[in-house]
């Protein structure tokens, strides 16, 4: 049996199962900034730690 | 478009926004600078003094900072990456984003998780900022020693008022404090800078008060420190950052935002343990200082509080509306429900929470490290970034997530193993560790343990049976 949905909320599901509607995830400038600052910058700051 | 479609449209928002309904792409209008600041004033708070005073008790005031630099960095990687993706796709928060992963109805585990951290952060929150305002106030000499116990429980009352006043307009009143409070984030930094100037020779003489013999495990600890601080971000990220429109907005703010601020003013405790033994600036500027800069730190005291205890409210209430029983409750209603048990703590319990924070932060590391590590597996590798967002929002047996009545097996036993790997390696009670702890800390291990069990029963159970909408 179809669930009953709540009409807004209904038509918010239809518009965002296209996914023209959806907000797009991350892209390549998005994972270099979260790789960057993430990743690589955490490793120099723990070796630069780590000799002081 | 017309006065009349715009007020629908604007209305549309407003219930979406306080429904926890997705928000359509064309509703979610926050730039990157706006989520910045709105992510800054979270994330800078109070807390950031007693994080950095767990790190004093290790490191001294430069190991500390860059322990707590890379951890606070690792931390929100990981969390960026565990809810960011859902919330970001499809405007939801971050227990909406857990529905894939834990099953339509095995969310409430997260829920959980959530409602007690927010709780347990507002409520230090909210205790920070009765201390102080009593400390000073009894140093003004504006009340007497007798007035002081009920000037607590008072101030604590006045702070949930004002922060519920905020949110009656639902996200709208955290942009909306943003805007005023980031200020303060500056005040932090000349607190810093005050410190640092007048007591800088003491600061690099001081000694750690509970270092261990091993400087490794003294440094991992600083970088366990900052991990699962940031990994407390998880409950609000969701909340805040489904109000871009797409991944390239949220990135670079969700790491300089909400990321970096904490070690920056952490510093503040870090040296404020280490010179004065004490961590809370409301009561070390009074030294320094005297009255003039007490009043100084307590405004700073008082609006980062309230930003962040306005975020953490929000989520909060958001968090609950997954629940059937509050979905067609009023928003007020809401409010009062997700600020209740914070005051409930901040009058009967307030020193047991403060005495026992060191406790608190490894039990969220122990929770929300597996977690993290489970969407992470889940979105990334098991799915390959296919979501149905009305599988999330479908309640019923029919709706893909379902799983085993409602619940993921292969999430309950990755917890499982996660929490069981986290409770090896650190013991948040204690203390104590095992090695490997001191080459890999306890959080991170805890995370990709959670993600392999969570992968192999998904594999090798749910694939097969074809749960999960795999």
């Amino acid at each position: 049996m179809a669930e009953k949905l709540n009409p807004e909320l209904e038509r918010r599901l239809k518009a965002l199962e296209n996914p023209a509607e959806q907000g797009a995830d991350y892209d390549t400038v998005s994972w270099f900034w979260l790789i960057f600052l993430g990743v690589v910058l955490p490793v120099i700051v723990l070796i630069w730690g780590w000799q002081l | 478009m017309s006065s009349t479609t715009q007020h629908h449209h604007l209305e549309d928002l407003l219930e979406a926004d306080k429904n926890a309904w997705p928000l359509l792409k064309s509703e979610r209008t926050w730039g990157s600078w706006k989520l910045g600041i709105s992510l800054v004033t979270a994330a800078a708070a109070t807390w950031c003094y007693i994080i950095g005073e767990y790190v004093g008790y290790y490191l001294n005031f430069d190991k500390g900072f860059a322990a707590l630099f890379a951890g606070s960095m690792i931390g929100m990687l990981i969390v960026a990456l565990a809810a960011g993706p859902i919330c970001l796709r499809f405007g939801v928060d971050s227990i909406a984003s857990t529905k894939p992963s834990f099953g339509s109805r095995g969310w409430i585990i997260p829920a959980a998780m959530q409602q007690i951290s927010i709780i347990g952060w507002n409520s230090l929150l909210l205790i920070f900022f009765a201390k102080s305002t009593t400390q000073l106030l009894l140093a003004l000499g504006l009340i007497a020693d007798t007035g002081s116990k009920f000037l607590v429980p008072v101030t604590i009352l006045l702070a949930c008022a004002l922060v519920f006043l905020f949110l009656l307009r639902g996200s709208g009143g955290v942009d909306r404090v943003a805007k005023i409070l980031v200020a303060h984030v500056f005040v932090g930094f000349w607190m810093l800078y005050v410190i640092m100037n007048q007591r800088w020779g003491d600061l690099t003489a001081a000694v750690p008060a509970y270092a261990s013999t091993s400087p490794l495990w003294n440094y991992t600890t600083g970088v366990e420190i900052g991990i699962v601080s940031l990994l407390s971000w998880w409950p609000y990220l969701g909340a805040m950052i489904r109000m871009a429109p797409d991944g390239r907005t949220a990135a670079a703010p969700i790491m300089v935002g909400m990321g970096a601020p904490v070690p920056l003013l952490s510093l503040i405790g870090i040296a404020g343990i280490l010179v004065l033994q004490v961590s809370d600036p409301a009561e070390w500027l009074r030294t320094i200082g005297g009255p003039t800069y007490g009043i100084i730190a307590l405004l700073f005291v008082a609006a980062a509080n309230l930003g962040t205890a306005v975020a953490g409210v929000y989520a909060s209430a958001i968090g609950l509306r997954h629940f059937p029983a509050f979905e067609n409750m009023s928003w007020t209603t809401l409010l009062l429900l997700a600020i209740g048990p914070v005051v409930l703590v901040g009058l009967f319990i307030p020193e047991l929470f403060f005495a026992n924070f060191g406790t608190f932060l490894a039990f969220i590391g122990l929770a929300f490290a597996p977690l993290c590590g489970i969407q992470i597996t889940d979105y990334y590798f098991l799915r390959n970034r296919k979501i149905s967002i009305r599988c999330i929002f479908s309640n019923g047996d029919h709706s893909g997530y379902w799983f085993t009545g409602g619940f993921n097996m292969a999430a309950i036993a990755g917890m499982i193993a996660g929490c069981g790997a986290y409770r090896y390696l650190l013991n948040p009670l204690t203390y104590e560790s095992h090695s490997p702890y001191e080459y890999v800390t306890a959080s991170l291990p805890a995370a990709v343990v959670a993600g392999v069990v969570y992968a192999l029963v998904t594999l090798f159970v749910n694939k097969p049976a074809k749960k999960g909408g795999y």
